[in-house]
Formats: C-alpha cells, structure tokens, sequence
C-alpha cells in the first residue's frame, strides 16, 4: 500500500512539473521601422556628400539589426546600449553563443575627436584616420572598426566579412535604404562599414553640464560641488592630464597603465605593439556619459566612480609601465593621493556633471525597430 | 552562502594544521613515504567568490585548470602532474528590447598531463619545472529565436560549435608553505596548441529566407602559443 502512495506520489509530481513546464508561444509580434520621412540631421555638414544623413540613417538601421551577427542574436546595440551612454552595464557582454567578451564594451562618444582635437581636416564623416579605437588601439580608422565586431569569433561570429551583403540584400527593407542613400540597392562591405561609420562619427555629446560650462566659460551652470570637482580634477588631482578637459573627447590619442595590477593579466596595447614598454596600457577613455558607463576600465573591475576615484586615491600598483604621472617622484613607486572623503564627493559630483540627457534620449541615435 | 563557504575553507585550513604527536616512524616501524601528493584548487576565482571583491566573471581565464593533482618522488623530486577545468553555462537572454531570445549552453572542458621535477629551495618555498600535453574541448550550442518578425513569423537560428586543440609547452611553478600540509603556489607556462573548430547553422524561417546565403557549416584550423603569466594562485594541499 505504501508502495502504490510513493508511486502516485511520483506519476503526481511529474504530471504537475510536466503542466508547469513553460510552453514556449509560437506567436510572434510584428517588427516594423519606424524612420522619419525626412531623414534625421545628423551632420549640419555636408562636407561634399549630399546623402551623408541618409548613409546615417542606414547605419543607425545597421547598428540595431540583429541580423548583422551570424545566428541572428545581437546587434552592435546588444553591447553599446544607448542608455547607458552606448556602452554595456555589465563587466564583460554576452556574445552570440553566450560567452562572454573578453573586455568591457567602451562607450560611444565624440569619436571624431578622440585624438583631443588634433584632427586633420574631415572630408566626409567617416573619413578620419589615426585615431586610436577600442581599448588597445588596434583600429585608427572607424570604417576599419566596422568590421571587427562583425568577425570577432566571440562578439557576432561571422568568419567572412564579405557574405554579409548577401544575407543581408534578402531583406527587403535594405532595397529601399540602401537606393536611398546610394542610388541602388548593392549592398558591399563598403557601402555597410561607410554608413555604419557615419552614424557612429554623429553621435556627440554636447548638452552635458561640463559641455556647456565649457563652451560658455559659465561658471554658473555647474553646481558649487560640481565647480569644486572641477578646480579639483584640473589642479590638484591633475586628472585632465590624461583626460584633457578642453578636448571634444575628454580624452587623449594615447594609452596609460594606470596601475590597475602588479602584474599584468592583460597586456593591452601590448598585445598589438608587441612593445614590452606598452604592455598593461590601456586606451584613455572619454569622459562622455561617464556616470552612465559602469562598471569601469578595460576589465570592468570598478562598479562605481566612487570605486575609481578610491584608485587614484590608495589603490595604484607599482607596475612595471605604471604612468609617471601616477608615480611618487621621489621613490618611482605608486603614488599614494590620499583624497578625502570631501575632495571625493566633489569629484564624483563633476563626473557626473558629463552626463548628456539629449544624447541618451536622442530618437536619431534610438532603435529604429519597434514591436507592433 | 559565502560565510558558510568561508567558514568551510577556515575549517579545513584548521583540520589541516591541527597536528597529533609525532612519532618517530623508525620507532613505529611504519614505512617511510617514497612520494608527495598535492592537490591543488585555483584561489583567484575562490577569493572572488567568498568575498565579493568583484561580482563579475572574468572572460580572461587566465589559467583555465581549477583542479590540479601532482605526485612527486621524494629522492628524485621527479613526478607526474594533471590538470583539468570544467565550465558550464546554460542562460537565456532577452535580446534587443525582446526582438530575439537566446538560450546558450556552454562546455568547455580543459586537461593537461606533465612531468615536472621539484627542486626544494629551502624550509618554506619550493619549485618547480616542467612540460605538459594540454587538451581543450568546447562544445556550445545556441539557439536564437525572433520573437518579432516583419513577415510571418520569426527565424529560428541554431548554431552548434565544436572545437579541440591540443598541444603543450613548458612550464613552471612556485609555493610557499604556510603548513606542513598547507602550501600556496603560482605558476606561469607556455603552451602552443592546434586543432580545428567546426560550426553549424541551421536556420529555420517561415518567410522563405534563402538559407543558402548563410554559411551552415564552418570550420577553421586554430593554432596559438599562449604564454600564462604567474597571476592565478593555487591552495595546495600536501599528503
């Protein structure tokens, strides 16, 4: 008897977890693009190209189709997510077979000025050339960028660059997008890394609070804690060193070991370089949305400014390339700076004063697809 | 859970020290150990774990073997080494604002098997040198749904990547110990490996889209020398 309870018991609970099971819907929503007829502005320049919004607006679709990775799982916006000023709220992002990335997705911002504002003159919005992009500098051009993500074998997995256009020509909203921007519908690397580009080149933020004191010299727009920040982080701290404050980038064309590790788990530009010299050195990020971009560095080791402004403080490794910026003098280890609790605050409040509401909100910089 | 992991490890630290007499085994009659037995578990991912510093899994495994056993004689120093790492990952995500679902199960399995010789270098440290034969499997299969579509109904992609390389390399180690049984160590090598990897697409889609035009199988060779730096700790246990 007691045997016929256990064996109803089990048939019981495997009835109930097999009717618990989540039955997975075959409905499925309609997708519709959802673009302005008049093509957003995103160059005020035409710089010789007539059809430089409409390339833009073809490499916003670009940006957020899916179908631009090899089994259809993500888009560059998967990891650079407009919320979060188009970078990723997590350490290391998924790519399109769930593993994950091997370094924190950088944020996009003010790319044509990453150099600190050496730049030659631009032809077309997507035509600079030695700028240094991504974390190692491994591309200076941004149509040369287009490309990596698209092949990296973790990221969107296609082995071959060159089929793209061909998945791609068999959807039909590409037809019409690319005759309006090119006068027919071939599709070519080309043509998808010059659009892609372009759209990544008009992404600027200039509304944040420091943009604007900036630009005006009004001292007024920042707050008192903000303006304190600010005398801060350009005298006492000296952090405008490397992240010049009068550059469209907040950045510098250079890299910086920072002092992260003693020991090295990743080598950085060195592993572009080869140049033992450049080993743990590490692209200076732009400031741009920076409150938005957590977690911080190349690793995302650091879920809060506070934790970053904790590093220069009392967390810098003596490392064998650390920054002379970063070293005691006196000794040539790493330099200690001690900042209070007070200075800190204030520093955190003008890293947040970089935070462009406009931009993170945009619609010409949003996800042009929509569920019906 | 991490208090009660940490209270495990403290635990263990202290059974491992706690001590009875000694006795002489010449007086005892028992035999004199002929081999030292260390095994060994990576720290990085431990300490991460118990206390939190980060939340985040590195992608840069650095050194992918979690478990390590070694026997070495203790005349010669001579002894035989394995290593072995297992990952796993089932996940399902969301992918842009639910246009797609993804689910993913990732194996990844990692071996090695060498000869090292010990070299004692004084009461507290020791170390070591040398080669392995390493292997690596992943196996990983992802399956994308679109759960919005501008025709009938959304494509179903199913990708399956198989990949081994083997390989192997010179390596070597340093420990400390903190006991008599208790040791920690470090280790940098190089391995060169070679192998192939292999995937498989197959797209299944209401609208008609031509999957000729999506390469359904790729395979590629993979060859790489990796060189470990001495950043990932071992705890050792000697018995």
């Amino acid at each position: 008897m007691k045997k016929t309870y256990v064996l109803l018991s089990i048939v019981a609970l495997i009835i109930i977890g097999y009717s618990c099971k989540k039955s997975k819907s075959q409905s499925v929503s309609q997708l519709e693009l959802d673009l302005p007829a008049t093509p957003y502005a995103y160059s005020s320049v035409s710089f010789g190209d007539s059809m430089v919004n409409k390339k833009a607006t073809l490499g916003r679709v670009l940006f957020y189709d899916s179908h631009l990775s090899i089994n259809n799982a993500l888009s560059c916006a998967s990891c650079h997510k407009q919320a979060y000023g188009f970078a990723d709220n997590v350490a290391f992002s998924v790519g399109y077979e769930g593993k994950l990335t091997y370094r924190n997705s950088k944020n996009i911002a003010n790319l044509e000025g990453d150099n600190g504002g050496f730049i030659p003159p631009v032809v077309t919005l997507s035509s600079n050339q030695g700028l240094p992009l991504f974390w190692d500098g491994r591309e200076t051009a941004l149509t040369n960028l287009i490309s990596r993500p698209i092949t990296n074998h973790v990221e969107m997995g296609y082995p071959d660059f060159a089929t793209l256009p061909q998945k791609l020509s068999e959807f039909t909203y590409y037809n019409k997008l690319f005759t309006d921007a090119y006068g027919d519908a071939t599709i070519t690397t080309d043509r998808i890394s010059e659009c892609m580009s372009d759209f990544l080149a008009s992404m600027n933020s200039n509304g944040s609070k420091v943009d604007q004191f900036i630009n005006s010299g009004n001292q007024g727009v920042l707050s008192p804690m903000e303006y304190s920040g600010y005398l801060l982080f350009t005298s006492k701290y000296n952090c405008d060193n490397c992240h010049h404050i009068f550059s469209s980038s907040y950045t510098e064309a250079d890299f910086k070991d920072i002092g992260l590790d003693a020991n090295y788990t990743d080598m950085g530009r060195g592993t572009i370089s080869h140049q033992p010299t450049d080993n743990g050195k590490f692209k200076v990020p732009s400031l741009h949305n920076v409150a938005l971009t957590a977690p911080y560095m190349h690793d995302g080791r650091y879920k809060t400014l506070s934790d970053v402004v904790d590093h220069y403080s009392h967390g810098i490794q003596s490392s064998a390339n650390l920054d002379l910026v970063l070293q005691d003098p006196s000794t040539g280890k790493a330099k200690q700076m001690n900042i209070s609790d007070a200075d800190k605050q204030a520093l955190v409040a003008f890293l947040n004063a970089f935070t462009d509401y406009n931009m993170v909100t945009d619609p010409k910089f949003s996800n042009p697809f929509k569920i019906k | 859970m991490k208090k009660l992991s940490l209270a495990f490890i403290l635990a263990a630290g202290c059974m491992c020290n706690a001590h009875a007499q000694t006795s002489d085994p010449a007086s005892t009659g028992a035999k004199e150990k002929m081999v030292d037995q260390y095994i060994g578990v990576q720290l990085n991912g431990l300490i991460r774990q118990v206390f939190n510093f980060n939340n985040s899994t590195s992608s840069t495994n650095v050194n992918p073997y979690l478990l390590t056993y070694t026997i070495n004689s203790k005349k010669t120093g001579w002894g035989i080494r394995a290593g072995v790492g297992y990952n796993y990952n089932s996940s399902t995500s969301s992918n842009d604002g639910g246009i797609s679902t993804t689910d993913s199960k990732i194996n990844d399995l990692q071996a090695r098997l060498g000869v090292d010789k010990l070299f004692k270098l004084s009461d507290k440290w020791s170390a070591g040198a040398g080669l392995d034969l390493v292997y690596n499997t992943n196996n990983d299969h992802t399956i994308n749904t679109e759960n919005a579509s501008f025709g009938n109904g959304g494509i179903v992609t199913d990708t399956k990547t198989v990949s081994s390389t083997y390989g192997g390399g010179p390596m070597a180690w340093l420990r400390y110990n903190i006991s008599q049984k208790i040791l920690v160590g470090t280790e940098a090598s190089f391995y060169y490996v070679t192998g192939n990897t292999k995937s498989t697409i197959s797209i299944s889609d209401p609208n008609n889209f031509n999957p000729a035009n999506v390469p359904t199988v790729t395979s590629g060779n993979i060859g790489q020398g990796t060189f470990n730096s001495p950043v990932v700790f071992y705890l050792v246990v000697k018995f």
